[in-house]
């Protein structure tokens, strides 16, 4: 074409340029819309498994709440004053066996060789104790109720009874002895 | 490369299609839209009205029978739509608003349509050291403005929108190779050239009917204007082409005249219809 005269508007770079923008938006549009449903997808499923979390929190929960009234059920008011019972009544055991070895101890300590016990009796729930014993010393039994009489855990400590034995050959003297006290 | 071209006249527009292979310009399709009565653009004044319901419609039809999916096409204007000038200027504003600007204030008085009707397109013709001519056309902006936005609005681009005498001159390129007087006569008028200097330097377009008598004296009137303007003798050469054929058509130019050949013209077709020879003007603004 030798003469250019063209009246025409037609801007082919342009219409190229506004071609390629508007394949770009619809592109992006598509695109928009495919990355929409994955979302919702993607939504509805973390919303499937958001309900199934919370379902099985529920289940969790009800678990909970079943065992929590299999527990009641199980500790009812009864079963709870029995079990405080047996609580108190093991407490109570625990304290008196450990008042008897209190009680022993002391007694281990402040028994001489010289003496010799033929009974203790301890009873704790009374809290008194009787101490039956031999001495071929008899003279040691005031030492020996003395020394019982210090000992801060006893009190009222008294010697009930002492009597006094010859031997076959008369001269050896053997001596019976009752002590009683209490425990504090 | 393939292309509809369109070629708008008062009535409606014929449809042709060109192929150019190796230099050889292929038309085949022979359509006409309209020709019904009515025109399709009107003159109030100084100013170009288109009936814009009409030819939307006229391409309606043109895309159901013939276009297609095809969504670009050339249009030639209809005749005397478009006023040529050529200004030899030593330097042209490289910035193109600038360039329109400054050809606007050279042409402006020239042209009798108003200032803010004027739509101008400037082509370097020829190019040396000391002057730069410019060829520049004119025509109305509103007339362009409807036609283009009446295609756009059916989905097809016209990406050349050719004045007749222009696409005249591109298909007569084997005969442009010296000073020349070219004629060209349609049925409703005609356009004529004056190429001198390797320029179309003189335009003249008429869109009337033009009775063979009154020819001469219209060829005479245009040419003498050239050798006052110029003060050169005329040139010896006339190239002649007359749409209707007409055989005494000859006795009314000067001895010597030449008749375009179409088969100068690397035109190829089948086509046996009366409006040929206005497929040259399409192979023009085809090619």
């Amino acid at each position: 074409m030798r003469y250019k005269i063209n009246f025409s508007n037609f801007d082919r770079a342009k219409e190229l340029r506004k071609r390629f923008i508007n394949k770009t938006f619809w592109i992006a549009v598509v695109f928009s819309i495919i990355l929409g449903f994955y979302g919702i997808n993607k939504f509805l499923s973390l919303g499937k498994e958001v309900e199934k979390v919370l379902g099985e929190a529920n289940e969790l929960k009800e678990k909970i709440e079943k065992a929590t009234q299999e527990r009641k059920r199980i500790l009812s008011e009864k079963e709870e004053l029995t079990l405080k019972n047996k609580i108190r009544f093991y407490e109570d055991l625990q304290r008196k066996k450990l008042t008897q070895t209190i009680f022993f101890n002391i007694l281990e300590e402040k028994t001489p060789n010289n003496i010799k016990l033929v009974s203790v009796d301890v009873d704790v729930m009374r809290k008194s104790f009787i101490i039956n014993g031999e001495t071929l010393f008899p003279e040691m039994v005031g030492v020996y109720l003395g020394e019982l009489q210090k000992v801060e855990f006893f009190k009222n400590v008294t010697l009930v009874k002492q009597v006094m034995q010859k031997g076959v050959d008369e001269k050896i003297v053997i001596g019976n002895f009752e002590i009683r006290g209490e425990i504090i | 490369m393939a292309i509809d071209v369109l070629i708008m006249e008062k009535e409606g527009f014929i449809r042709t299609f060109v192929e150019k292979k190796q230099s050889v310009r292929t038309i085949s399709g022979f359509e006409k839209f309209g020709y019904e009565g009515k025109q399709l653009f009107n003159r109030k004044g100084v100013e170009l009205f288109l009936d814009y319901e009409y030819f939307s419609s006229l391409i309606d039809n043109l895309q159901k029978k013939v276009m297609g999916n095809r969504r670009e096409a050339h249009l030639i204007l209809p005749f005397s739509t478009t006023w040529y000038h050529t200004l030899d200027v030593e330097e042209v504003p490289k910035n193109k608003n600038e360039a329109y600007e400054f050809v606007l204030w050279k042409i402006s008085k020239l042209i009798p349509i108003p200032k803010e009707q004027i739509e101008i397109r400037i082509d370097t013709i020829s190019l040396s050291r000391e002057l730069t001519t410019l060829l520049v056309a004119v025509t109305y902006k509103t007339f362009i403005f409807d036609i283009e936005k009446c295609f756009r609005e059916k989905g097809i681009d016209l990406t050349v929108i050719m004045p007749p005498t222009i696409a005249i001159l591109n298909a007569l390129e084997p005969y442009l190779n010296g000073d020349a007087i070219i004629l060209w006569l349609k049925e409703n008028g005609f356009s004529m050239i004056g190429f001198l200097k390797g320029i179309p330097r003189y335009i003249r377009e008429l869109d009337q009917t033009l009775p063979l008598e009154k020819l001469d004296t219209e060829l005479y009137s245009f040419m003498s204007a050239i050798t006052k303007s110029e003060g050169i003798s005329l040139p010896e050469r006339i190239i002649f082409f007359d749409e209707l054929n007409r055989e005494e058509l000859i006795k009314f130019l000067p001895p010597g005249s030449t008749q375009v050949k179409l088969e100068t013209l690397n035109i190829k077709s089948g086509l046996q219809t009366p409006d040929f020879e206005k497929f040259v003007i399409v192979v023009g603004a085809a090619s």
